[in-house]
């Protein structure tokens, strides 16, 4: 198997297969547009991820390299967050700023089964929380004035599911 | 080195501001996810969260409900979406009175989809003027207005149905249900301002279907231009069908007296090729019709023929072996169906959603035997009082894999301890499941605990039995009621030490809890009165739970309503009536810690007293309606403190009234006005 050379922002060389490194279509699209040999001894700069992240993003893509394409996208579909793998679970065990380190990367580098379990994650942390116990977990500043923040509240009061 | 520096300024940056502050794109992607109501509390957490949730797809499922059972006058409301700079799309106004001059119809009227008006007041004058604001309309729902449609003079002038047919050129849903004063000629000019519909809805109408009656209206020639103004005929909507078949595909005629000739006629119009069609409740319906029905719409994807009394094993066998693209089929309380006529059920096989409630002369034979259905489709199955036995409920279980959605109220031979178990273990992808009044289930049964060995419970009975006679209890009345009040008690504490002791290896394999199923959104177990504490302290923790019904579980005490608080955030509608021994700090625990309720029922919780109208009025930011009929404890002072609430109650003056039978509870907004 021919092998790429990633290179991260912070300098350091990782060398991947590079049918791992393709399930980023970010790279995929790099590599074809600049006509990149694969036998030539080039470095792919990624200026967004650093070196502890994109050996994590690494580490998930050889592990998932044989699944199969995720499903094209359908609103219909019930959006389950329930079926997250225990390998993946296991793997997403991070504190939150690599949590969003890794969510940056995988949007980025356009990696859509590492965007969604991600995502998944982070979903399943807001499910029945307040606002506040949001803000909490996620350490996010409220940038909302007290008006504001009681206009929408009261909008909220007054929605229903379809 | 210059790409090193960069990151190590953006590291900076995250840890100074610690900000989990991602893209909106991202966090669209995020909220996609989550449930309405999680993704409104997100649009809070600050102003990037709330652009997010302001998606176009996230808006569209968001619909405002305006009126009643949340305020008489629509004057705050108003008040405040003046202030509003976000969408809405979709409209509910129900039980209220409108005017053309409220803001509402030009703040919102150019991007309004929807406008459903359900037993509003308003003349004809101002539901013209409002429909002419409404300029992307799709879906169009009158109900039950009486006031605009009783002089028969709305859309006189031509001149305002030329203007609308224009500005409704998008409405493809119309309900006209339960119109009262709806006349051919009232319909004729409704129809001609959507002129693409494709969904018609007269659900309710009084349609006359007999002959001898048009020859009354239209002695001459049945004219179409020169239609009557006094009755709503079959005749006239026929020819509207007719000549609209091309486009129709959507048809609801329930509660109706459609009858097997009307049927026939309807189905054999030519060009007409229905995907849906609702029937619920037709009792004249006949297998003629349904015969010429199976006959020419053989497209039809969605059948509801519930409560129609005259349908038997022939008609579902017509239905089952003609309309083969069938995904919905309702045949609730069509009592003549037998376990021969579910057989043929087994030919459908696209079915996704199965509807055979209260279809009482079939036997628990009809499920188990279903060998050859295609089950792994089902995705909503309702069986809800029927005579099942325990081997029909474990074959559900075991069988429909893919279901989202079950229903098995008042089965309460099928549904047991034993079998709940086998829903637990197999149907781990259940959104709603609803078991009211199957009171065989217990503590055992939810937690899973002791129930691997099925003996084992029984085995616990047994030895308490003489214990609680001889020792326990010296004087006793030997009554049935005292032994089983002795029984429930012991069943408690066995499956608690159970439960408590899990780190202790078990003599018992520990079967499966409900806790499970973790996707649950609706959970129904009213009346299950085996219940207590036990059960909501170990088998219930729910990040989804949106609807619980835990009406009559009689054993259930603060005790319990504090771990539910605690586990189960996302509770919006809460049903606790006649659960007696719930007292003010148990309800104190629910204010304080579920933040989204909206609707509470307390009916009949007579250890109540004001404390718990105190707590409500403190904590329940979210709550609109409250339910405190029969509470004892309450006083005519305590309810006035709460005037922003819609409460239903009523004074209890005499004490022989206790034993009065209880009125249902509301339904938590029907989608329609109730039937008359």
């Amino acid at each position: 198997m021919p092998n790429i050379k990633l290179q991260s922002s912070d300098g350091e060389v990782f060398e991947v297969d590079v049918d791992i490194a393709k399930c980023s279509v970010t790279i995929k699209t790099m590599l074809e547009d600049l006509g990149m040999d694969e036998d030539e001894e080039e470095v792919v700069p990624l200026p967004n991820v650093n070196s502890a992240i994109l050996r994590k993003v690494i580490q998930w893509a050889t592990y998932h390299k044989d699944d199969p394409p995720p499903p094209e996208d359908d609103e219909n579909k019930d959006k389950r967050t329930d079926d997250i793998s225990s390998w993946d679970a296991d793997f997403l065990k991070v504190d939150q700023g690599t949590l969003y380190e890794l969510i940056l990367a995988a949007n980025y580098l356009d990696i859509k089964g590492l965007l969604e379990v991600t995502c998944k994650t982070v979903a399943n942390m807001i499910k029945g929380k307040t606002p506040e116990e949001v803000r909490k977990t996620f350490n996010i500043k409220n940038d909302f004035s007290p008006s504001e923040e009681e206009q929408v509240r009261k909008e909220n009061e007054w929605c229903e599911e379809k | 080195m210059a790409i090193m520096s960069d990151s190590k300024i953006h590291m900076k940056n995250m840890s100074e501001f610690g900000n989990f502050q991602l893209p909106v794109d991202v966090i669209i992607h995020v909220l996609s996810y989550l449930s309405t109501s999680d993704r409104l509390a997100a649009g809070l957490v600050n102003k990037t969260w709330h652009e997010a949730s302001l998606a176009m797809k996230f808006v569209d499922q968001i619909e405002l409900i305006l009126g009643r059972p949340r305020a008489d006058n629509l004057n705050e409301v108003i008040e405040l979406l003046q202030h509003s700079t976000r969408p809405f799309y979709h409209f509910v106004f129900r039980e209220v009175e409108l005017k053309r001059n409220m803001p509402i119809w030009d703040q919102y009227g150019p991007c309004m989809k929807s406008l459903a008006l359900l037993c509003c007041d308003l003349s004809e004058k101002t539901l013209v003027e409002i429909f002419k604001c409404c300029k992307s309309l799709k879906i169009l729902r009158v109900n039950a207005c009486r006031e605009c449609l009783m002089s028969g003079r709305l859309l006189e002038d031509q001149n305002d149905i030329k203007e609308l047919s224009e500005t409704f050129k998008n409405v493809h849903v119309l309900d006209l249900g339960y119109n009262r004063f709806l006349s051919d000629a009232l319909f004729n000019r409704l129809v001609a301002t959507c002129p693409n519909l494709e969904f018609l809805s007269l659900m309710g109408c009084q349609i006359s279907f007999h002959c001898g009656l048009y020859k009354k209206f239209y002695p001459q020639v049945y004219d179409f231009s020169d239609a009557s103004k006094s009755v709503l005929t079959f005749l006239n909507t026929l020819q509207y069908l007719r000549q609209q078949a091309h486009n129709l595909k959507h048809l609801n005629f329930s509660y109706t007296l459609i009858d097997g000739t009307a049927l026939a006629t309807l189905s054999a119009l030519q060009d007409l090729r229905l995907e849906t069609l609702i029937l619920q409740g037709c009792y004249q319906l006949t297998i003629e019709g349904i015969k010429s029905l199976t006959e020419y719409q053989t497209r039809l994807k969605v059948l509801d023929i519930s409560f129609c009394v005259r349908i038997t094993d022939a008609s579902l066998f017509c239905i089952c072996k003609n309309l083969t693209k069938l995904e919905v089929l309702r045949i609730k309380q069509c009592r003549a169906i037998t376990d021969i006529g579910i057989k043929y059920i087994q030919l459908l096989k696209h079915l996704k959603e199965l509807d055979i409630s209260k279809d009482e002369r079939l036997t628990g034979d009809s499920i188990t035997h279903e060998e050859r259905i295609r089950k792994e489709n089902i995705r909503a199955l309702s069986a809800n009082a029927l005579n099942l036995h325990e081997e029909s409920v474990e074959c559900i279980a075991k069988s429909f894999p893919n279901l989202r959605h079950l229903e098995l109220s008042y089965c309460f031979n099928g549904v047991t301890d034993k079998t709940i178990q086998m829903i637990f273990k197999e149907l781990v992808h259940l959104q709603i499941l609803k078991i009211s009044h199957c009171d065989e289930v217990s503590d055992a049964g939810l937690t899973g605990m002791g129930t691997g060995n099925h003996e084992y419970v029984e085995k616990i009975q047994v030895v308490h039995e003489p214990e609680f006679t001889e020792s326990r209890l010296r004087i006793s009345l030997r009554s049935k009621a005292e032994e089983e009040i002795v029984r429930d008690a012991d069943r408690k504490r066995e499956i608690m030490q159970l439960c408590e002791n899990v780190s202790k290896p078990l003599n018992s394999f520990s079967g499966y809890s409900l806790i499970r199923l973790k996707c649950l959104q609706e959970l129904d177990l009213s009346g299950c009165n085996k219940i207590t504490d036990v059960s909501l302290k170990h088998a219930f923790a729910f990040p989804e739970l949106k609807i619980l019904n835990l009406s009559q579980c009689q054993q259930i005490t603060h005790i319990g309503l504090d771990y539910l608080s605690k586990n189960n955030p996302a509770i919006e509608f809460l049903n606790l009536n006649r659960c007696y021994n719930i007292s003010d700090i148990g309800v104190s625990y629910l204010a304080q810690r579920l933040h989204r309720l909206k609707q509470l029922f307390i009916q009949g919780c007579s250890q109540l007293t004001d404390h718990t109208l105190d707590s409500i009025k403190l904590y329940c930011k979210s709550l609109y309606y409250l339910d405190t009929r029969y509470c004892r404890g309450m006083t005519a002072a305590g309810i006035e403190s709460l005037r922003h609430l819609y409460i239903d109650w009523h004074k209890q003056t005499d004490a022989s009234a206790e034993s009065e039978i209880l009125p249902p509870p509301a339904p938590p907004l029907p989608s329609l006005p109730s039937l008359p």
